[in-house]
């Protein structure tokens, strides 16, 4: 079992007609979060064990329907302490 | 509140993305601070090594290891954004199998050109080469030697090679990877313009009403730049984006106007829209007649095929392609006039109402329109006529050189305008601008470098694909490839480029930080020092020169370039090298290395190691004994300072996060060849083009004309290559990154569901695609990324297990030498 624990961000830039799916399409991924948005761009965390789990995640959220671009802003990894979560 | 661990990261990486898209967060959110693992990390700055976009990222380095990557807020050209490629950066120096010691092909301890792989030390390595080298030059001369290079060449990389091999070996013999990338670009800017390299800015994005890509497919292959264009038509609902390209791919989710044209048709949509223009008297009349001259170019110009081969045979005028007569405009209107909807809709495939939509974009005197393009009209055998045509439409309504308006020719390497078009790597060129066949060019080369008169050859040396064919042919016999991956890269491997590698009596020597199928296929391999394991200089696509320094050691015995040249050069003495008559009239120089001659004199080696900084470590420096990179850049920007390719001073770039050159009095140029934007354009004139004598920008008549193949009863289907997203040219680098490697490990057949059930294929299925001159095995993709339509298929060339230029044609534009890598026919087999 990894004990590493990677975050990255993410700007989604959406057509605006979409947005509500795509929201709804991201808010079902189990490792995404949405945070800020606006009606075309929004920000999306994503968690998870590995640089490829996050790499998955990432691949499914471009290919919502209505996401014209998914880009990366920041990544960071820890190992994770006993107990932590 | 309090945080956990979680939390905070999370609410750190919110952060970061919500102050880059200029989003607001809740207060609770923002409260934060460093993270205690950030600040044992040092970070520095430096342009991403992969595409023309030139990005800057910010890079941390710990222990003497590049540690992580980040998009550089403070960049004008990317402001903290990274794509996938970009976001992986640190990764790409530390592949498991990187390159540490020279090794040479030996037995029984001796050179032998079918023996194995032996490694050697760099002493036995110059001395091997060395040998060959004399030998060679003794026998046939200097145009038996020759170098292949690149635009992922550093400036001074770049420069050191052009000096050794033109001023130093006396041969023109050079040429860049960027033969295959930008030649028509530049042919078609020193047409049009007389000077090479765009006139707009990135800027133009935000500025424009409407965007045309013209083949181009932004989205993947300039992912940044695609983000700000999304941006611009997201935040603006009037602007249009309209896409262009022989088959649909991702750019088209955001097209207004998608259009899918047949392969080479785009030569006649380009003369339909000036048709438009001037039928609907949009023409801009006080721009055209005091900026502009027409002329009507040469025809019938051949594929810049071998000249024995039948299809170039038939070419009436193919060694005057270049040439062109004097017209006016009536006769420009008379010859564009055959160029109707009807009949350009019919060639083409594209409906008529979209190609009207598409013509009044241009023709809309109140809309301001960038254009772009790259390997579409570059990699194309009438690419300088495509240039030249995207340019009339331009000129025509006055939109260019203005916020907004802008034909904008973009770049596939870092440095491909950098490198090898602004330092002149090229076989015929020199220096900003300057070109080998004019006497007075060279004459001011040679008193530059403080060589005697008469060392630069006049005849242009041989470019990319003629060294392949002189090599197979034995009149090219000593070859240096360094920073590219040729054997993957080049056109038709099979017949016209490993026969040559392979000639016994070719010795080849490849410079490159990982094996490659150009490694495997030389002789001697050199271990090469990358991207921030040496202090280097790139210039991007809208004119912008980058530095940055030295942040790590290189692994092993690995040098850079850069010293691999100098340290080479120090093996000849000029004796060895120049001619008799030369030497007796200049005595002064006779004995002298080439090290001396070129870099030892008085200019390269005028600053001392006491000006670097002394935070960065600097290998040169510590080998040379003087401010290598510092000499060898004054020295080779007094060429382009008062002439319009101005740069700034050495230490200026340092410090900023890039300027675009002229850089006059301090400050950059924005939009070139417009009055108030460009200090060379003079008062009163409004608009200069400068590079021209007359200061007019040139519009051309040029023709549709048909590929150098294409489909027929047997060979049915068209095949065009390229790239993905996530691998970067021949994937020497990025396959090497595990994430992007399983993003998308081997390349597929992108094909349309019709044509794959017509050969009784399904999704996954085995394949051969094959053509007159080569075969590969690949599976069959009917869905994904790429949509072809019936009749054409692509295959992405980063997989050196599927060498799709097995299959490719060697036909080249015959302006530009460029290989048109997207128009070929091949048939699909079971395989």
């Amino acid at each position: 079992m990894s004990n590493e624990l990677h975050v990255t961000s993410l700007i989604v830039q959406v057509q605006p007609d979409k947005m509500a799916e795509v929201r709804q399409k991201i808010m079902a991924i189990p490792n995404a979060e949405l945070s800020a948005n606006n009606d075309v761009k929004l920000v999306v965390v994503v968690e998870g064990p590995s640089q490829k789990s996050l790499m998955d995640d990432i691949s499914t959220i471009n290919a919502i329907p209505g996401v014209l671009s998914a880009t990366m802003v920041y990544h960071q990894s820890e190992a994770l302490e006993e107990g932590e979560k | 509140m309090k945080m956990n661990r979680r939390d905070f990261m999370k609410a750190n990486a919110a952060l970061a993305a919500a102050s880059v898209a200029g989003l607001a967060l809740p207060t609770s959110a923002t409260n934060l601070i460093t993270s205690s693992e950030q600040t044992k990390l040092e970070w520095n700055k430096a342009p991403c090594r992969f595409c023309g976009t030139g990005c800057s990222v910010m890079v941390a380095t710990r222990d003497g290891k590049v540690v992580a990557t980040h998009g550089d807020a403070k960049s004008e050209v990317n402001r903290g954004l990274n794509c996938i490629k970009g976001y992986f950066l640190s990764k790409i120096m530390y592949g498991r199998d990187r390159l540490q010691t020279p090794m040479l092909r030996m037995t029984d301890g001796k050179y032998d050109k079918h023996g194995e792989f032996t490694p050697i030390s760099w002493e036995k390595a110059f001395d091997t080469m060395a040998e060959r080298w004399k030998a060679t030059i003794k026998a046939k001369g200097p145009t038996a030697v020759g170098m292949f290079g690149s635009g992922q060449w550093t400036v001074w990389e770049g420069y050191a090679a052009v000096k050794l091999m033109k001023a130093g070996f006396g041969s023109n013999n050079i040429d860049p990877n960027a033969r295959h990338c930008m030649a028509s670009a530049v042919a078609g800017f020193m047409r049009t313009f007389g000077i090479d390299e765009p006139m707009g800015c990135y800027d133009d994005m935000e500025a424009a009403d409407a965007f045309v890509l013209w083949g181009s497919n932004m989205a993947e292959m300039h992912p940044i730049l695609w983000t700000r264009i999304t941006d611009r038509r997201l935040s603006a609902p009037h602007v249009k984006v309209a896409v262009l390209s022989t088959f649909e791919h991702r750019s088209f989710d955001l097209a207004d106007l998608p259009m899918v044209f047949n392969p080479q048709t785009d030569l006649a949509i380009l003369n339909f829209i000036a048709n438009y223009i001037i039928q609907n008297n949009k023409v801009n009349w006080d721009f055209v007649n005091k900026h502009v001259n027409f002329r009507k170019g040469t025809t019938d110009i051949g594929y810049g095929l071998r000249p024995a081969h039948p299809t170039q045979m038939k070419a009436k005028n193919a060694d005057t392609a270049g040439d062109s007569t004097p017209i006016d405009f009536d006769q420009f209107k008379q010859f564009v006039a055959d160029y109707d909807v009807k009949s350009v809709s019919k060639l083409s495939g594209v409906p008529e109402h979209k190609l009207l939509e598409l013509a009044e974009l241009y023709a809309d005197p109140n809309r301001k329109v960038t254009s772009f393009w790259t390997m579409g009209f570059n990699q194309h055998t009438r690419g300088v006529w495509c240039n030249n045509l995207m340019y009339n439409i331009h000129l025509l309504v006055g939109k260019i050189a203005t916020p907004g308006n802008s034909p904008f020719s973009l770049t596939g390497q870092p440095s491909a305008c950098g490198t090898a078009r602004e330092v002149g790597t090229f076989s015929h060129r020199l220096p900003a601008d300057m070109v080998v066949t004019e006497p007075k060019h060279r004459a001011i080369t040679e008193k530059i470098w403080k060589i005697p008169a008469g060392i630069i050859p006049e005849k242009p040396g041989f470019h990319a694909v003629e060294q392949s064919r002189r090599l197979k042919d034995g009149d090219l016999n000593c070859y240096w490839v360094q920073v590219n991956n040729n054997m993957q890269a080049g056109p038709n491997i099979n017949e016209e480029m490993l026969p040559g590698y392979r000639n016994p009596d070719n010795f080849i020597v490849v410079s490159d930080a990982y094996p490659t199928v150009t490694t495997q296929a030389a002789d001697l391999i050199l271990p090469t020092a990358m991207w921030v394991e040496k202090e280097g200089a790139y210039g991007n696509a809208e004119r912008r020169t980058q530095f940055w320094h030295q942040m790590v050691k290189a692994p092993g015995e690995s040098k850079s370039d850069l010293w691999q040249l100098m340290e080479f050069s120090k093996r000849f003495t000029t004796d060895e090298v120049w001619s008799k008559d030369v030497l007796a009239a200049n005595p002064s120089y006779k004995g002298k290395t080439l090290f001396d001659v070129l870099f030892k004199n008085g200019q390269v080696d005028k600053f001392p190691v006491s000006d670097a900084d002394p935070k960065y470590m600097n290998a040169e420096n510590d080998a040379f004994g003087f401010y290598v990179q510092k000499g060898l850049f004054e020295e080779y920007a007094t060429f382009g300072r008062g002439h319009g390719h101005d740069l700034a001073d050495f230490d200026t770039y340092h410090k900023e996060h890039g300027l675009r050159w002229p850089v006059v009095d301090g400050k950059e140029t924005k939009w070139r060849f417009r009055e108030g934007s460009d200090p060379y354009v003079k008062a009163g004139k409004g608009f200069e083009f400068y590079g021209k004598p007359d200061g007019k920008a040139v519009i051309f008549a040029l023709p549709y004309e048909p590929a150098a193949e294409s489909p027929d009863q047997e060979y049915d289907l068209w095949l065009s290559t390229g790239r993905v997203l996530e691998h970067w040219h021949s994937g020497s680098m990025t396959q090497r990154v595990p994430e992007l490697y399983k993003a998308f490990p081997d390349a597929v057949c992108f094909m349309h569901p019709e044509d794959a059930k017509k050969r009784g294929l399904r999704r996954g299925d085995e394949i051969k695609v094959i053509s007159r001159r080569g075969e590969i095995k690949t599976r069959v993709e009917t869905r994904g990324r790429n949509k072809p339509p019936v009749g054409l298929v692509f295959v992405p060339w980063f997989d050196a297990s599927q060498l799709i230029n097995k299959v490719t044609l060697d036909a080249t534009d015959p302006i530009s030498k460029q290989t048109d890598f997207k128009k070929c026919a091949i048939k699909i087999v079971k395989a």
